[in-house]
């Protein structure tokens, strides 16, 4: 963890970080499959697959922007940088991306072997982790550091 | 005796598929091939499922003719295309007075994408496809007509177009279904996943 002197900031500007407008899409589409991921489980439904691959899809795909997004906004905070429960988001959240990326693979096999058990676990996995990272982030926003730069 | 071009690329093709799925065949029984009492009975000797991370893709490369490349033929044969720029032709039929029917055929591009794998697959398999690039009419029997017998036919008219993935049928069937569609190789209903 970085080990740098915290000097008070000489102006606080009011930043809010830019990545929060794009989270709750991976959030919602990531947990959105572990909900479609059970109803094939238990109906052996293909479209309830299918339903997940998308939504895995679509998550990634914001998922990435909100990445990006969310490390801009890391490297420029200094303030969250010094704290260890941002490295330990913004590493929380890469992991969720890389699980989905994982999952989407799994995903990608054909019927039963697509979901149960692997892609299943991998999606209940990413959700439990999503809780963590969220709520971690949720500690960060705290009036004392979220609109601060510097 | 004439051989048109498009009949030795359709054997040759044939014999490409034949081979390879020979080989496939021999690589699957590789284990205990010596034993095909393993594999018959009420519990014959099932291989192990494959699970993959990462779609396996084997991808054809398309090779095509080059201009003046032709099959070989046996001594005293000669061999010239009777027709070429044809779009996926893939079946040829003599009608009784000599004319040539080639039935051209591809898929409409009309499957419903199911799921992201789906767009994927049919990118990479649109790669493999012979005559990328310029888009020909295809879906159709083009008809050629050789009357005087010289190898070079005078005619050539689109017998039949707007078919829906057209394959070798007997000519009386297609003169008896026209100008409807003749029946599609592969009917979309059934629910499950063929693969």
């Amino acid at each position: 963890m970085p080990n740098e002197t915290f000097q008070p900031p000489a102006v606080v500007v009011e930043r809010r970080p830019i990545h929060a407008l794009l989270v709750p899409f991976p959030i919602v589409c990531f947990t959105g499959a572990l909900l479609t991921d059970i109803a094939y489980w238990r109906t052996a439904e293909m479209m309830w697959a299918d339903f997940s691959a998308w939504l895995l899809t679509f998550g990634l795909a914001f998922g990435v922007l909100a990445a990006l997004a969310g490390l801009f906004d890391f490297f420029t905070n200094r303030l969250v940088r010094h704290y260890s429960r941002g490295w330990l988001h913004m590493i929380g959240n890469i992991a969720v991306l890389v699980l989905s990326v994982f999952n989407a693979f799994i995903h990608t096999r054909d019927a039963w072997t697509s979901v149960v058990p692997t892609g299943l676990t991998l999606s209940a996995v990413v959700v439990v982790l999503m809780i963590v990272t969220a709520s971690i982030g949720r500690s960060l926003a705290t009036p004392e550091l979220a609109g601060v730069n510097r | 005796m004439r051989i048109s071009n498009p009949t030795g690329r359709l054997q040759r093709m044939s014999a490409v598929m034949l081979l390879s799925a020979t080989a496939l065949s021999l690589a699957a029984c590789s284990d205990d091939a010596a034993d095909p009492s393993t594999q018959i009975g009420p519990n014959p000797t099932l291989p192990e499922p494959q699970q993959y991370l990462i779609p396996p893709m084997n991808l054809a490369k398309v090779v095509g003719w080059t201009k003046d490349e032709t099959p070989t033929v046996p001594q005293g044969l000669q061999i010239h295309a009777m027709a070429s720029d044809l779009s996926h032709p893939r079946s040829l039929y003599t009608l009784p007075n000599g004319d040539v029917l080639v039935i051209e055929s591809q898929g409409p591009g009309t499957e419903p994408i199911k799921r992201p794998k789906d767009l994927i697959m049919g990118f990479l398999q649109s790669l493999s496809s012979s005559g990328t690039g310029e888009k020909k009419p295809t879906n159709q029997i083009t008809l050629l007509r050789d009357a005087d017998g010289d190898g070079v036919p005078e005619t050539r008219t689109v017998f039949l177009d707007h078919l829906a993935r057209p394959s070798a049928s007997p000519w009386s069937a297609m003169i008896s279904t026209s100008p409807t569609p003749m029946r599609s190789s592969v009917t979309p209903t059934r629910r499950e996943r063929p693969r």
